[in-house]
């Protein structure tokens, strides 16, 4: 692993990702800025140059796949290096929730870089998007079992994701899970691990990154507000209080059985 | 060569049959330029960096250290490092980029290549509504022949709108001496003054009058391989006019009056 190959965070939107965002950024040896949500259209850039475009670029140009890896990766650096160099610290992390869809492609790209991937119940998860959707509808009346089940769906196909880097041993041994509800309850273990991972000296500091203040207004990170306190529990099984039964069952019918494949369990979240 | 050293393409771009693989042959058989087949993802890529650079410029200016212009210098470099390796290995100067789809996005290519050269070729539209019908172009959900492809009519149609749409940008490049453009009958019929002008556009030697076999082989080459094969040698005045053969009646008629008045200001009548 060189200091130059970016560490990657995704997640579906609402599992805890920002959560996750700044604690990284609070490691001495780790920047990680507000989202720059640009990565998963550049790895698809990469990918369609690959599929529509290399043997032309081969055959025309010499370009091979290395070629055009290497210049790839640069175009994603270039996003990444002057905010993080301007930080000083030796490495970078990037934080955008649908970075996880792109995770193969940054593999291809970035065969070194950690893929770190944030897990949330999915209730958990449906109930903090419905919250957000309600407040975009501003007052406008929406069908909120339909959209339960279309953000489980969402959930689910993300998920798919998870499946196959599982299957592929070179993208799983840079693939690394963090769940939100253990991340919460037990934190310390949790990022222990994780920066064992990482290869990186876990720092207690990271557990004080409430702390740190950070210039995140404009930034049009969610969760922005929820990471200037400690660390709670309260978010856990808020669906419990959130979802009417009607949306509890719309949700569980999509995602039910990816719910347990997971190891949650349908009584009661995490 | 260096990030610094890279030159902004030469863009040629028109409706398709109207002689942009021909245009972009000449100009690859340049002892400085290199061309070679259109690569639709290039035009992906920039419509690509508008659509960051629109919905999250300020966003990145405030929280990474991005300017505007650094993304577009980002985007402007990753696409010419693609060409780097050719263009070192035969010391040429300059890529010629040729692409149909340009035509629709002249401003944002103008945009991220401030200092690029635009060719856009114009034809005849009965010639490239007649040619268009020796395409074997389908649609790749069902395998149906394209209808512009078996009916001049539409192939008319299709002209005129490309056109309007390219032409939206065509005036305020030409004022500003960015943009070029090529009669496909001047360069059949007239190559040596249409290519010397050019040249001078380009701030060249004039290119030669004629197709390689090297780099017909090289600009023909591409994802949509089925366009009627590029004829080398000198270049072939009998297309100019080919199409009077075959075109009459009511079919003239049709196409004339759906080009009409967009075509006579190319001088078509």
């Amino acid at each position: 692993m060189q200091p130059s190959d970016p560490i990657f965070v995704g997640g579906v939107p609402r599992s805890g990702t920002t959560l996750l965002r700044v604690i990284l950024d609070t490691h001495p040896r780790i920047y990680c800025g507000t989202e720059l949500r640009v990565v998963q259209a550049l790895a698809n850039l990469h990918r369609s140059a690959e599929q529509t475009g290399l043997s032309l670029l081969t055959s025309a140009y010499g370009v091979d796949s290395t070629h055009l890896q290497r210049t790839f990766a640069e175009l994603i650096l270039a996003f990444l290096r002057p905010a993080w160099h301007a930080s000083g610290k030796p490495r970078v992390a990037e934080k955008t929730p649908w970075n996880l869809l792109a995770f193969p492609q940054l593999h291809r790209l970035f065969p070194e870089s950690p893929l770190i991937h944030v897990i949330r119940d999915v209730r958990d998860v449906v109930a903090s998007r419905l919250e957000r959707d309600r407040i975009a509808a501003a007052g406008q009346s929406i069908d909120t079992v339909a959209l339960a089940a279309q953000r489980a769906r969402e959930w689910v196909d993300a998920m798919s994701i998870r499946r196959r880097i599982l299957s592929e041993p070179e993208l799983a041994r840079r693939y690394f899970e963090v769940r939100y509800e253990a991340l919460v309850r037990t934190p310390e273990p949790v990022l222990r691990a994780l920066f064992a991972f990482l290869e990186e000296a876990f720092d207690p500091n990271v557990l004080a990154f409430h702390r740190t203040s950070r210039e995140v207004s404009g930034s049009e990170e969610w969760s922005a507000h929820a990471v200037q306190r400690p660390l709670f529990e309260s978010s856990i099984g808020r669906w419990q209080r959130d979802l009417t039964a009607r949306e509890q069952s719309a949700v569980i019918e999509v995602a039910g059985r990816t719910l347990e494949e997971l190891g949650y369990t349908s009584g009661s979240a995490g | 060569m260096s990030e610094g050293e890279r030159v902004d393409p030469v863009i040629i771009t028109g409706v398709p049959r109207s002689g942009v693989r021909l245009m972009a042959a000449i100009l690859d058989a340049h002892p400085r330029l290199a061309s070679g087949p259109d690569l639709p993802f290039l035009i992906t890529m920039a419509l690509q960096w508008r659509e960051i650079a629109t919905t999250l410029g300020a966003n990145h200016a405030k929280f990474h250290n991005l300017p505007p212009e650094s993304v577009r210098e980002a985007f402007r470099s990753t696409m010419l490092a693609l060409f780097e390796p050719r263009l070192r290995r035969e010391r040429k100067g300059r890529f010629v980029m040729q692409s149909f789809a340009a035509m629709l996005s002249l401003d944002v290519l103008a945009a991220l290549f401030p200092a690029a050269h635009f060719v856009f070729m114009v034809r005849d539209p009965r010639a490239v509504a007649m040619s268009l019908q020796k395409c074997d172009w389908r649609n790749p959900a069902n395998g149906a022949r394209l209808p512009y492809t078996v009916n001049p009519t539409a192939g008319a149609r299709l002209w005129t709108e490309l056109m309007q749409a390219g032409l939206r940008s065509v005036p305020a490049l030409e004022r500003v001496g960015r943009l070029h453009i090529v009669r496909y009958e001047d360069l059949c019929t007239n190559p040596g003054a249409t290519l010397k002008r050019l040249g001078d556009y380009l701030g060249e030697a004039a290119p030669a009058a004629g197709v390689t076999h090297a780099s017909a082989a090289c600009v023909v080459a591409s994802a949509d391989n089925q366009h009627p094969p590029l004829r080398t040698g000198v270049i072939d005045v009998d297309a100019v006019d080919g199409w009077r053969g075959t075109m009459r009646g009511d079919t003239l008629r049709e196409v004339t009056a759906c080009t009409f008045p967009l075509a006579s200001r190319f001088g078509y009548g």
